[in-house]
């Protein structure tokens, strides 16, 4: 099975371990993932002022030259997939956007490309992962957090209920791990905030690292480069403000299912995760 | 003296460029009471639209609310008349960085982060905080 | 020619400002047939109407157009005004100037324009109009009341002093709605019980009120004063002539389910009351149907039902509920394949219950004295003593018919004995069950063999009927060369010389051949005999019909086994000493559903051993039996399937001997079958198959289900296991009742009867069913009340997650005296009192974009009185409420608001986002929108006031009425503000929150509103209908009757001798579908018909 695969600037830069353990997983799950030719960034941050059209012109671009790969693309980083999907609820919603910008570009585009999560495909493709699962991952207890962009605007990206969504949990549940529920799971970490007011980005990470913790999490994972940053390297921050903190492991969703796969912690890229999750996976007998 | 629904341009203006209907708010309070960020504005969701609802175009201007907004969209989801409250703030934002009036002094940025951030984090504060 | 006058109102300026009235008046006094026509400001207003009188009067007018608004605001108005003058009312019509025409333009020149061609075409219609009498029809002075509310109670009430008949339906067991749920009510604070019991006492004592509880209404026909209403009265499975209401059921029932009249807050029985002062006093069984468990199993053994007793401690009463159905609970606890536990729902949550498991230690703590029984009926021959056989016998003792089984062994018990290995089945447990079989007067002669010691002949002679069960023992050889030689040993009688204790030796290699239980016994067994064991099974092990348990216990114990295997030849000189196998891959599935093994060519390979077991299966041994007997190709019996009767009349046969190689419970199920068909045979009555409906929760109900795992079974370590020592141990009993307690109670009752031992006046009726009553009745009142809007659809507000988020309705059950914590203020998680509880207002209300966008009226104020209820309960509480707008409009309710505030309830102006729980705590994310702040708040407890919506099945019922409902399902009155009590169908009317959300108060009013309007239809003798209907021009009418079924009324049908179609008047409603349809034109409305209709179009469309 061959998949077009858009990773995005942020994954050959600092969220590496998200990409080596994207290739790993999949290459093991027998997927040829296939990065798009020539692509860039999608822009990032998604514009919300009706008249800047010209913020839609780089995504669309990136979905009409996935289109010509096929009529789905995989897109594992949150920012990318919220741009790339309410860019085209808004191409699909506004023909007179779409014609407008359908000028600027050298082929036009439909608005019809199939953005996927790797999350979707884990949850479409239950058998394949479940029969290639070769460690015991039983009794380790991960808060999966979804944080803004896979889940909201409702409408626009329908991921999975914005409220109690699920598909996080299914996700840990198929690969032998115990979800645990935690009601911030849903809730922003700070997200760009961190740049210019530190101090909200570290205040609303504690609070739902707390809650997670608080609800039996010995871990947790992420699908968005953002927001593992915010939670990962926040944590020696909080510890200045909040003394009685303990550190929690934060996991990118492939980096659990490449150890899950047993790929060794080079595929997982764990070396690079601020706050170490080795004792807790030596604990379970995973390293 | 206050004098409201002075600046009706100010209002079709931010109604323009965030496609809400600003009467939609019946200020039940909802986008404040589950803003993550509330506690760090002077004036809350509710409280910049209410000025936006008025025609107090300084008061919205002089607003820290819409800076703090990271367009979570919690609000947005869980907002009983269903006002995209993000895209108010935003229109706010766009308003100022228009009049070359940003937020961010890129010198000031704190050297470490510099390094150590995602670059989606500077991209995405660059555009919403930066003109 | 008519002479005809046409009246223009202005409607003050409605009408006059887009529509040129004096031009218009003036053009229309030159139509043809017009004699007068005139203009008026406001021709409804008492000077108006003289106009038209005084004109008809002065101009001898024969007809009146009146051009003003709509027919249905003032059609009757003037038809009234033109009787004062003399005409008759069907030659007034009216033409609407107003809300087709002057509302609907802007420019006067087209309104006048416009006006003129509806005038116009209106003097075309009237021309053709004749002079009708209205229909008079008998009135049923009899009304009925929908819901047994507050709402209905009013309304029956009051109509019933008015001295008029009135049956009153309730689809729940009590009346008393919502009001009977809440503990005190605002703004007088009055207990709700004290209030509402002593009206719901004088319903039931009312001797004009005809009481329907748990009842529905199913069917409604007919029309004003002449309804036909079907109802059913569902069964409460309990006859409520005979019950008093004494309770001793409900402390007999071992079934506890959820109970709805305390908001889930607490359990009720099976069969229960929905509370102690309910009316009627009576009890219901909450009964769903069979469970899935009793359903999968052959013999219909009860699981759920000895189930519900073990976990009552009541032991004896299980095993005797399980011995109704089967008397094998020794055997079949330890034995047999459950199919019931395959099809248990708890299997869906994570394991199935271990029913099986369950049932044996009933019957391993059972060892009761047996009372030796001697029936006196007819004689019964049983042939074979195998589970079919003695179970046949047993369920025939029981009906009184002395029974015989004859059994060819010397030894009772069959293949249960013979076949089955001790370490499995221990002798003694299969005595257990014979013993107890013997004991109802069973009489088992061993050692005859029937067809050799004594002729089936003989037996037909002496007995009323035979019944042969000999099972299946003739084993199916392999048909490979080398079969005969020495060492080669056949499953069946290896296993029986084994269990009759002969002396067998094994070499030190023993292949089994086979797959089946049998071949998996005698593995077992010749490891237990020490030999190396190896099973040949020629399919993969998904194909083996051995239990897959037993397969597991094998090789546990050592027993190697060898897929996709088949023997092609055994080797050697007068003793085997190999076996020559070949290799096999799976095919396209056979018959059996099972994929069919294929040889792969050249894959023969051989296995040196020192005996095999052949266990490929076996067949009924029955050349004894005449040819008359037939049988099928398999060499098994041809019975009836229904009756199991043979060809041979009188005589029956079941179990192996007809199926081939079959599990015990099949044999046992076989058993029965034929001694209920025996019976109703010799009794000459016909055979009842009874189907029963599945009764089990719903999916979405298990997922709220706590994952608990089941109960292992404690077994004999594997190293203990030389000898043939029993190998499964049993249950403890606090392990058995732990189990017991998984046990989902699918059908909810059990059908344990429990009950039925413990009721004095025999009033428990399990087999009680619907009954449709007919009632004719005149009115109807509509109350069929409200219920709360689904909080688990308020995720953000933690309900169904966090426990101590309630709804406002589970606050006034923990508040009520009568309630689940008797008044005291306890919290649902741990029963702490709560200091801190945080209101929220609007919970789904005034929420158009995510919930309802209505505002439901009531919950500010009962969230106020929460508020002072609690600080009365708890002095040092504090009350936080969250609301958008404080609506306190009522006699008293601002001042009953002023209270709660001057008694210290915190009130904060902002709706909440979020609730949820952290770290023990729950938090509350809201705001001050007045001082613009967010604000966080701690509490011990959330209660919600959620939306009210209409009672579920509202709609449906609406349906069914033909009565209308608005968009959110709330029912519609025919005028929102000057007919807010009358549906649109005449003669039924509202009541109650059915209508729109309404506190009590109100409530009651709009009841006694909706009583007087049905009285005042109930006092008249008759009853008039618009003659306005349509008729049969009998000339034309072909009979072809596609008007009787377009007809929604049910007005026309076919006169069959005439072959034309016949109308009834009352019921025609004039809607014109007839007319429509009817092909020939013989369908024509009075006053409506295809002429003026014609002249109407083209009158409109003329130029001008």
């Amino acid at each position: 099975m061959k998949f077009p695969y858009y990773p995005g600037c942020t994954l050959y830069t600092k969220a590496k371990p998200l990409n080596t353990s994207m290739q790993a997983t999949f290459g093991a799950l027998g997927v040829e993932i296939v990065e798009l030719p020539h692509w860039y960034c999608c822009g990032t941050t998604f514009t919300l002022a009706r008249d800047n059209r010209m913020s839609l012109i780089a995504p669309l671009r990136i979905l009409a030259k996935a289109q010509k790969e096929d009529s789905r693309v995989l897109v594992p980083c949150s920012v990318c997939y919220n741009t790339l999907k309410r860019t085209n609820y808004i191409l699909k919603q506004d023909p007179e956007v779409l014609q407008i910008l359908n000028e600027h570009l050298e082929e036009s585009y439909d608005g019809g490309e199939q953005v996927v999560h790797p999350l979707e495909f884990f949850r479409d493709n239950k058998e394949r992962v479940k029969s290639k699962i070769v460690k015991d991952l039983k009794g380790m207890k991960l808060g999966c957090y979804y944080g803004c962009l896979l889940l909201r605007p409702e409408e626009e990206i329908q991921f999975d209920d914005p409220e109690s969504p699920t598909i996080f949990e299914e996700f840990v549940s198929l690969i032998g791990a115990e979800p645990v529920e935690f009601p911030l799971k849903v809730e922003c970490c700070g997200s760009y905030l961190v740049v210019n007011s530190p101090e909200a980005a570290v205040e609303a990470t504690y609070r739902l690292l707390k809650n997670a913790r608080g609800n039996g999490a010995e871990a947790i994972v992420t699908s968005c480069p953002l927001c593992h940053y915010n939670l990962d390297a926040l944590q020696a921050k909080i510890k200045g403000v909040h003394s009685e903190f303990r550190d929690i492991p934060i996991f990118y969703f492939t980096q659990i299912l490449a150890i899950a796969l047993g790929l060794g912690a080079d595929s997982a890229g764990l070396s690079q995760n601020k706050v170490s999750p080795i004792s807790l996976l030596k604990e379970h007998n995973l390293t | 003296m206050n004098k409201i629904l002075k600046e009706k341009d100010f209002i079709k203006r931010i109604e323009e460029i965030s496609n809400q209907k600003i009467s939609d708010c019946y200020q039940c309070g909802r986008c404040t009471a589950g803003c993550p960020f509330a506690e760090f504005m002077d004036a809350p969701p509710n409280q910049v639209i209410r000025f936006i609802q008025l025609g107090l175009k300084d008061d919205v201007l002089q607003a820290h609310g819409p800076w703090f907004c990271a367009a979570c969209l919690v609000c947005q989801t869980r907002c009983p008349r269903g006002v995209d409250i993000p895209r108010l703030m935003e229109a706010v934002r766009v308003l100022h960085l228009r009049a070359k009036e940003g937020l961010i002094d890129v010198d000031s940025i704190d050297k470490e982060l510099l390094l150590d951030a995602p670059p989606l984090a500077f991209m995405s504060a660059f555009s919403k905080y930066t003109y | 020619m008519k002479r005809i006058g046409v009246f223009i109102c202005h409607c003050g300026i409605n009408i006059a400002k887009t529509v040129d009235v004096e031009a218009l008046t003036e053009e229309i006094k030159k139509y043809p047939g017009v004699v007068h026509a005139e203009n008026y400001k406001y021709m409804c207003s008492d000077p108006g109407q003289n106009l038209v009188v005084d004109a008809i009067k002065k101009q001898k007018l024969d007809a009146v157009v009146v051009a003003a608004c709509s027919p249905t605001l003032h059609e009757n108005t003037f038809r009234n005004t033109s009787e004062r003058g003399g005409l008759n009312r069907y030659v007034c019509e009216m033409a609407n100037v107003r809300e087709q025409c002057s509302w609907v333009h802007d420019d006067k020149a087209i309104g006048t324009t416009k006006a003129a061609h509806i005038i116009k075409s209106i003097i075309e219609k009237v021309k053709y109009d004749e002079a009708l009498e209205p229909i008079l029809v008998d009135v049923t002075r009899r009304a009925l009341v929908v819901g047994g509310g507050i709402a209905g109670i009013q309304a029956a009430l009051d109509i019933a002093n008015a001295g008029i008949e009135t049956i009153l339906v309730e689809r729940s067991p009590s009346i008393g709605g919502h009001m009977i749920q809440l503990s005190e009510t605002f703004p007088t604070l009055d207990c709700s019980q004290c209030i509402m019991t002593p009206k719901m006492v004088e319903v039931a004592q009312h001797d004009k009120i005809k009481l329907l509880t748990y009842s529905e209404i199913e069917e409604i026909s007919g029309s004003v004063g002449n309804f036909k209403v079907k109802v059913r009265r569902k069964s409460p499975f309990v006859d409520w002539e005979k019950c008093n209401g004494c309770g001793e059921c409900d402390l007999a029932c071992p079934v506890s389910t959820d109970n709805e009249f305390e908001c889930h807050l607490a359990t009720q029985k099976a069969i229960y009351r929905p509370f102690p002062q309910a009316v009627p006093n009576r009890f219901t069984i909450s009964k769903l149907g069979q469970p899935p468990c009793r359903i999968a199993c052959p013999a219909g053994v009860n699981a759920q039902g000895y189930i519900a007793l073990i976990r009552a401690g009541k032991y004896k009463e299980a095993l005797e509920l399980e011995r109704e159905a089967n008397p094998f609970a020794s055997v079949c606890g330890r034995v047999c394949n459950h199919p019931c536990e395959s099809d248990c729902v708890r299997g869906e949550v994570e394991e199935p219950i271990a029913i099986a498991s369950l049932k044996r230690y009933v019957a391993d703590v059972g060892s009761y004295p047996l009372e030796q029984k001697k029936p006196t009926g007819e004689k019964i021959a049983v042939v074979g003593s195998g589970p079919g056989g003695l179970s046949c016998a047993y369920f025939l003792a029981k009906m009184n018919y002395r029974v015989t089984v004859y059994e060819a062994e010397n030894v009772a018990g069959g293949m249960l004995v013979l076949g089955i290995p001790e370490f499995r089945l221990p002798r003694n447990a299969i005595q257990a069950d014979i013993d107890y079989i013997k004991s109802f007067g069973v009489e088992i002669k061993t050692g005859v063999r029937v067809g050799e010691t004594m002729s089936l002949d003989d037996l037909q002679k002496n007995h009323r009927a035979v019944f042969i069960a000999t099972g299946a023992y003739e084993e199916m050889k392999l048909n490979i060369d080398g079969e005969d030689l020495r060492g080669v040993l056949h499953c069946i009688s290896f296993l029986e010389k084994v269990n009759k204790g002969e002396k067998i030796t094994l070499g030190k290699k023993v292949a089994v051949i086979g797959g089946g239980n049998a071949a998996v016994d005698a593995a077992r067994v010749a490891k237990r005999l020490g030999s190396d064991v190896t099973i040949l099974y020629r399919r993969s092990r998904r194909e083996m019909p051995a239990n897959s348990w037993e397969v597991d216990e094998a090789e546990r114990e050592g027993v190697k086994i060898e897929f996709l295997v088949a023997p092609t030849k055994i080797i050697g000189t007068n003793r085997m000493q190999e076996i020559e196998c070949i290799r096999m891959e799976l095919g396209a599935p056979d018959a059996s559903g099972r994929r069919r093994p294929i040889p792969i060519e050249g894959s023969e390979f051989r296995i040196p051993v020192d005996n095999i077991i052949v266990a490929i299966s076996q067949k009924p041994q029955i050349d004894w039996l005449e040819p008359a007997f037939e049988r099928t190709k398999w060499g098994t019996l041809v019975v009836d399937p229904d009756t199991l009767e043979t060809k041979v009349k009188g005589v029956y046969a079941g179990g192996d001997v007809v199926t081939g190689p079959a599990t015990i419970i099949e044999a046992v199920a076989a058993g029965k079958k034929a001694a209920e068909v025996i019976d109703a045979h010799i009794r000459g009555v016909p055979v009842v198959h009874k189907q029963y409906k599945k009764g089990r929760p719903e999916p979405e109900d298990l997922k709220r289900i706590q994952k608990v795992l089941r109960a292992e079974m404690p077994k004999l370590d594997v190293n203990k296991r030389s000898k043939f020592d029993e190998v499964e141990l049993g249950f403890e009993e606090e392990v058995a009742k732990k189990e017991a307690e998984r046990c989902l109670n699918c059908a909810i009752c059990c059908e344990c009867l429990q009950c039925e031992t413990v009721c004095e006046p025999k009033a428990i009726a399990h087999d009680l069913e619907d009954k449709i009553e007919e009632y004719d009745v005149g009115a109807l009142v509509v109350a069929t009340g409200f219920d709360l809007y689904d909080a688990e659809r308020l995720k953000e507000y933690g309900y169904g997650t966090v426990q101590d988020v309630v709804t406002s309705l589970q606050f006034e059950r923990l508040l009520s005296a009568s309630g689940p914590t008797a008044g005291e203020l306890k919290r649902p998680s741990d029963g702490r009192v709560p200091k801190r509880i945080v209101f929220i207002q609007c919970a789904g209300s005034r929420d158009k974009e995510n919930h309802l966008e209505y505002c439901s009226k009531i919950c500010c104020m009962y969230t106020a009185k929460h508020a002072l209820l609690f600080k009365h309960r708890v002095h040092d509480g504090e009350p936080i409420i969250f609301y958008i707008d404080v609506r306190t409009s009522g006699k008293g309710y601002e001042e009953f608001y002023n209270r709660v505030t001057d008694e210290g309830t915190l009130y904060i102006r902002g709706k909440v986002s979020k609730v949820y729980q952290d770290n023990g705590r729950i938090v509350v994310l809201g705001a001050d929108t007045l001082s613009g702040k967010k604000v966080e708040v701690d509490a011990d407890m959330v209660v919600l006031a959620p939306a009210m919506v209409p009672t579920e099945g509202n709609e449906e019922f609406v349906r069914k009425l033909k009565i209308q409902c608005d968009a959110k399902g709330f029912l519609t009155e025919a005028h929102p503000k000057l007919r807010p009590v009358e549906s649109q169908t005449m003669g039924i009317f509202l009541a109650g929150a059915a209508q729109g959300p309404k506190d009590i108060p109100e409530v009651v009013a709009q009841a006694s509103g909706a009583a007087s309007k049905a009285i005042a239809i109930l006092s008249q003798d008759k009853i008039s209908f618009e003659p306005t209907v349509a008729g049969v021009d009998e000339d034309l009418c072909s009979g072809c009757s596609i008007c009787v079924g377009v007809c929604p009324y049910n007005a026309r049908e076919l006169d069959k001798e005439k072959m034309v179609v016949k109308v009834t008047e009352a019921l025609c409603q004039g809607c014109g579908s007839c007319s429509a349809a009817c092909p020939s034109g013989a369908a024509q409305q009075k006053n409506l018909v295809d002429k003026q209709i014609e002249q109407m179009v083209v009158t409109v469309l003329e130029e001008k």
